[in-house]
Parts: C-alpha cells; sequence; structure tokens
C-alpha cells in the first residue's frame, strides 16, 4: 500500500506536533476568522508535498494551501492529482479544542483510486487503496440511530438562493432527526457518521477537499453518496436512509436548481465547471 | 453417539481436539473451501501426537467436515469449541446463534467469551486453555503422505467448569481438566506469560535468524538464552504480582524451553509468529507483560528484546506486514499510539522509545 507510507508520515506529525505544539496561527484566509492557517497546516501540506515528489512523480498537489484559481483547479483534476485538506478543523487546533484531521484523495482521470484520512485524537487512520481499507482501530459496532443527529457542513458566504436552500434544510433536519450538529470539522463529522453517531452528513456547497477522501469509504461501509461538484465546490449527501436522502436532493433541486449524481466505487467523477 | 462440532479446522481444531473428543462424532467447519473438500475427498487426515521421541499417530475422519455452516445442524451437538483465531471471532457464521450446546472458546483471550455471548445472542458460553503446542502443518515426509497432515504435543485441554455439560457428556471427556474460573484464571497467567509471551517470541528471533520451524531456532545458543531470560523476567514478575502458587509456576516455566525445541512438532515460524499487532496488545502477551514487569521492579531486559524482535517482523506474507514495513515512517511513539493505543507518555511507550535502539543493536549483534 503505498498510500499507508503518506499515513505514516503524517501519523508521526501529529505525533510530533502533539508534543511540540504547532498551533500558531499564520495567517487568515479571505477575511474570514475561522479560516485559518496554522503552523501545522504547512507542516502537514509540506509532508503531502514531498510525498508525492518521492512516491507519485506524475501527480500533481491540490491542497487547501495551493491557491489555485478554479479553472487551475479544474485541469488538475482531468490528470492525476492529490486532493488534500492538510488539516480539516484548523480553527479547532488552533483553539486547542477537539475536532480536527487530515484528508487526502488520489484521483486519477476522474477515478477516485485512492485516500487517506488521519484522526489523530481516535488514533485512527484509514487508508483506502486497490479497493482495500485498512484501519489502524477497528470501526466501533455502529449504533446506527435512525433519529440521530445531522452533520451539517456549509461555508461562511452564501447568496440568495443558497441561504434559502440552507433555511429549508435545517427546516428538513429538525423535523426527521435529533437535530443539526456543526462543530468545525467535515473529516470527523463523516467519521462519526460511520462509526453510526450521525444519521446523515450533508455538506452544502463545502470545498472539494473537504469531503472527497471519504467517498470510496462510505460506499464500502454501505452509505448512499449524492454529490454535484461546481469548480471546487462540492455538494455530498451521504445516509443510509435513503428517503432523508431524497428529500434533501429535492430541496437543492428545487432552491438552486442542483442535480446530484449518485457516486459508486465504480464510477469516475463528474466535476462540472462554474 | 455424542456429537461435537469444531468451529476452525487449524491447528488446535483439526490437530489437538479430535484427540480429546475421541468418544465423539465430530464435526468441523472451517471457512476454506479448499481445506474442507481437500480432507472430505481423502476421507479424512491424519494427526500425529509426539510421545517422547516418537509419533503416534491417528487417522482422523470427522463425520463432516465443511465450509458451509449451513449444512450443519446446529440443534443436535452435545458440545462445541471456537477455535478460528482471535480476530476472526466477530466474523462467525450468524447461524451460530442456532447452538443450544455449551459452547468454549478456545481463543487465548477471554474477552472472546462475552464477544461470542453478544454477537450471537448466546448464554451457554465458557473459556478454554488447551495448553499444547500443535503445528499447522506437518513433516515433508508425512506431507508426502497426506497434504492435511498435522502435527500435535501431547498437550492439556482446561476447560471452565459448567452445570450445563451433561455427566453423559463428562464422561466421554476424561483428560479434559474442569476447573473453576478462579483456578482458570491461574492456568490463564501461567499459558499467556510463561509460554505464550516466550513462544511468540522465540518466533520473532527465528523469523530474524533465518530459520523456518521453531525447533531451529530453539536450537541457537543466543535464541534460547533469550528466551530462558524472557521466562526467567516473568517468573519473578508473577511471582511478585499474583497469589498463584509458586511451585506450579516454576514448574510450568521448566517446562516451556523443553517444549519449544520440541523437533518432531515442525511448528512453522509463520505460524507461531503470525498477526504480531494482535500480539502487542497492550494487555496482551507481550505489552500486558512489560506493564506486569515495569510495575513490579523486574528490568525487562530480555522481554525488551522481544517487543523490538516483534516490531522488526518482516514475513511479507503476514497481515500486519504493512503496518509493521511502515515503522520507521509512523516513528516509534505514534505506532504504538495509532495501532496498539498506547499512550505518548504512559510508561511502557516511553520505556519501548527508550530502550528500543539499544535492544535493537543487541538483536543484530547476537541473533543476526
Amino acid at each position: 500500500m503505498n498510500l499507508l507510507n503518506l499515513a505514516a508520515r503524517v501519523c508521526n506529525e501529529f505525533s510530533r506536533s502533539g508534543l511540540n505544539e504547532a498551533r500558531t496561527v499564520l495567517k487568515i484566509k479571505d477575511g474570514q476568522v475561522r479560516d485559518v492557517v496554522t503552523e501545522l497546516d504547512e507542516k502537514l501540506h509540506l509532508i503531502t508535498a514531498n510525498f508525492i515528489k518521492e512516491r507519485l512523480p506524475e501527480c500533481k498537489l491540490l491542497s487547501e494551501e495551493s491557491e489555485l484559481t478554479s479553472a487551475e483547479a479544474l485541469n488538475l483534476l482531468a490528470g492525476e492529482c492529490l486532493i488534500v485538506d492538510p488539516l480539516d478543523g484548523s480553527n479547532n487546533y488552533a483553539l486547542g479544542m477537539s475536532n480536527y484531521g487530515y484528508m487526502a484523495a488520489h484521483l486519477r482521470g476522474g477515478f477516485l483510486a485512492g485516500a487517506v484520512i488521519v484522526l489523530p485524537e481516535d488514533n485512527q487512520y484509514i487508508v483506502f487503496e486497490s479497493g482495500q481499507s485498512l484501519f489502524s482501530q477497528p470501526l466501533p459496532e455502529s449504533k446506527q440511530l435512525r433519529n440521530a443527529p445531522v452533520y451539517y457542513a456549509y461555508p461562511p458566504k452564501f447568496n440568495i438562493s443558497e441561504r434559502r436552500t440552507r433555511s429549508a434544510l435545517i427546516d428538513l433536519i429538525d423535523e426527521k432527526s435529533a437535530g443539526l450538529y456543526r462543530y468545525g470539522s467535515a473529516c470527523v463529522g463523516l467519521y462519526r457518521l460511520i462509526r453510526g453517531e450521525h444519521m446523515a452528513f450533508l455538506g452544502h456547497s463545502v470545498r472539494l477537499w473537504d469531503v472527497i477522501a471519504y467517498l470510496p469509504l462510505l460506499v464500502s461501509q454501505g452509505f448512499d453518496v449524492l454529490y454535484c461538484s461546481k469548480g471546487l465546490s462540492f455538494t455530498l449527501l451521504a445516509s443510509k436512509r435513503s428517503d432523508f436522502l431524497e428529500d434533501a436532493a429535492k430541496i437543492l433541486l428545487e432552491f438552486q436548481g442542483m442535480t446530484l449524481h449518485k457516486y459508486s466505487l465504480n464510477d469516475s467523477l463528474r466535476f462540472d465547471s462554474l | 453417539m455424542a456429537s461435537a462440532l469444531i468451529v476452525g479446522g487449524g491447528a488446535i481444531g483439526r490437530g489437538f481436539l479430535p484427540w480429546v473428543l475421541q468418544g465423539f462424532e465430530i464435526d468441523i467447519f472451517d471457512s476454506s473451501a479448499a481445506l474442507a473438500d481437500g480432507i472430505t475427498s481423502r476421507g479424512g487426515f491424519t494427526s500425529f501426537m509426539s510421545d517422547g521421541e516418537r509419533l503416534i499417530q491417528n487417522r482422523i475422519k470427522p463425520r463432516k467436515f465443511t465450509s458451509n455452516f449451513q449444512e450443519l445442524l446446529l440443534s443436535q451437538y452435545d458440545i462445541a469449541f471456537i477455535s478460528v483465531g482471535p480476530r476472526n471471532v466477530v466474523n462467525l457464521p450468524r447461524e451460530m446463534g442456532k447452538l443450544r450446546c455449551p459452547i468454549f472458546s478456545l481463543e487465548n483471550d477471554p474477552a472472546t467469551v462475552d464477544l461470542l455471548k453478544n454477537a450471537h445472542g448466546l448464554e451457554a458460553v465458557y473459556f478454554g486453555v488447551p495448553d499444547v503446542i500443535t503445528s499447522s502443518t506437518a513433516s515433508q515426509e508425512n506431507l508426502e503422505r497426506d497434504p492435511f497432515a498435522i502435527h500435535t504435543e501431547n498437550g492439556v485441554l482446561y476447560l471452565q467448569q459448567s452445570l450445563n455439560i451433561s455427566p453423559s457428556v463428562l464422561g466421554l471427556l476424561p483428560e479434559i481438566k474442569w476447573l473453576p474460573l478462579d483456578r482458570l484464571n491461574e492456568e490463564w497467567d501461567a499459558k499467556l506469560y510463561i509460554h505464550n509471551t516466550p513462544h511468540c517470541i522465540a518466533a520473532y528471533l527465528g523469523h530474524m535468524a533465518g530459520c523456518t520451524y521453531l525447533h531451529e531456532a530453539l536450537s541457537k545458543p543466543y535464541i534460547k538464552r533469550v528466551i530462558e531470560g524472557v521466562i526467567a523476567e516473568l517468573l519473578c514478575a508473577l511471582k511478585l504480582t499474583t497469589p498463584h502458587d509458586h511451585r506450579f509456576l516454576e514448574s510450568y516455566g521448566v517446562k516451556e524451553v523443553r517444549r519449544f525445541s520440541n523437533s518432531l512438532l515442525f511448528d512453522p515460524i509463520s505460524r507461531v509468529a503470525r498477526e504480531p499487532l494482535r500480539k502487542l496488545n497492550p494487555s496482551g502477551r507481550l505489552m500486558g507483560a512489560l506493564r506486569i514487569l515495569l510495575s513490579c521492579g523486574v528490568t525487562p531486559t530480555f522481554l525488551m528484546a522481544g517487543i523490538t524482535a516483534a516490531l522488526r517482523y518482516s514475513d511479507l506474507n503476514d497481515k500486519d506486514s504493512a503496518q509493521l514495513r511502515e515503522l520507521d515512517v509512523f516513528g516509534l511513539r505514534s505506532f504504538l499510539n495509532y495501532h496498539l493505543g498506547m499512550e505518548n507518555n504512559s510508561i511502557e511507550t516511553q520505556f519501548v522509545v527508550k530502550h528500543f535502539d539499544d535492544a535493537e543493536r543487541f538483536l543484530r549483534r547476537n541473533i543476526l
């Protein structure tokens, strides 16, 4: 497993940074105080870049820290690239709070060939490669509560139609589940979905690197996965309750005209331009 | 005639249990269709038991040897044994819940009893300790006569006493030592630490030395010295930390090196060493032993050499080899944390991190 080597490098850095503290905020992006870059973000970005250089020399890096335009990014997605969120939940990490993790998705011609997820607070890494999943810790027996809360992730800036969609989605969550959860890390939210602590995950126009690494894992764990990708914006709905996903998909279609695709392991992803 | 079900046709299930169950009709389930079909087509297999300097031969003819659990009439059995390997207990067929007889888990882990109860809604599940070394294969000569042949030593099966065993079944099992739970735990401590710990360490050292079978490893003076050292450290710690009879512990320790050296067993190092991450589990035979030694002030010099050899085990066919190959990339502290759940500041982590390099140099100097 080539990607296990990447997971090992990242785990090592999380262990070191746990000792040395790398919480210093180096910059704030787009004037959004919740969108910070810490010293650890940059270290993990660099580790990933070095891994690519040594182990996947033909592969390009598309990282949250890459600062590419949508057009440049779409160009990368057509070839072989590693889509990386070095530290999902940077703000939590900077504030000394829980809930953060690392994600990388290996894309080859639109096909998700592999993924690495590291969740240091759970001593967990997950490597998906060649159709096989490797977990450092066994997953706890899934509770899969039918009415467990829903993790809803959305970005800070929305236009009017997106805000209406968000409002309708929140109404749906309040009506059909135990409530809305949002704790600043899609990476942790998706992991808790897999562990059965959430009934569904709605990633509404989040960024590509916030969720894409989880797609093969979700499907291999029996979740229905619907998605829509426009530029670097990515919408992901995942649940084992198809009725809930259908209702959420109807809202996205009605308010935003968004058509979702069903993801399965053998499919290439469809990336639409803006 | 009474009937018994053996779930798992590996070393213990196929090689040892049929000797104990000679008064029973036996059905064996194993998930390997190749094994089940092969043995069925030959009408059985041959098990060899070492007795001093010679092997006694027993042709085992199970009533059924199958890879299809649904072929079995689960309500008919008088007793059942689980010997599939601790990691596989969670993957047993759902139909297990239909068993109505007492079930004994021989999985080297008492936690598997509750695991089986909870997963299958069973009540009559008990723990057992097979104090025996059984190979998963046989000598080349015996394999040529029967490719499914297997070698075992003449061991003892300790089972937890239960009122659920009928007197007629008890009468058919004269060789079994039935023990109350507290006495069984004493046997378990002795087996886990004085047997399993040096046994797997001998395999890891043997692998480093390029041996194929365990008795080859024990023929090397340095390996024998490390194993005797491990046993001495463990005996000292168990005497200090358990209420177990010291003569019982001493007698258990004395026989171990002799058992491991048995040249009739042809016990493959790959079998004894398999799944090192499971064996390194914090409550298990390596890290669990380390905790006991450190807690009572016994310096784990030889045990640390064994733990180091386990972390350096490099059999490419082993399930854990991919992770172990990346040990240096993970870094030791991170590796222990992610794979074994060992906290960075625990006394065991700190000890292993501090002494790993020295132990590795010792191994390279003496074993390689």
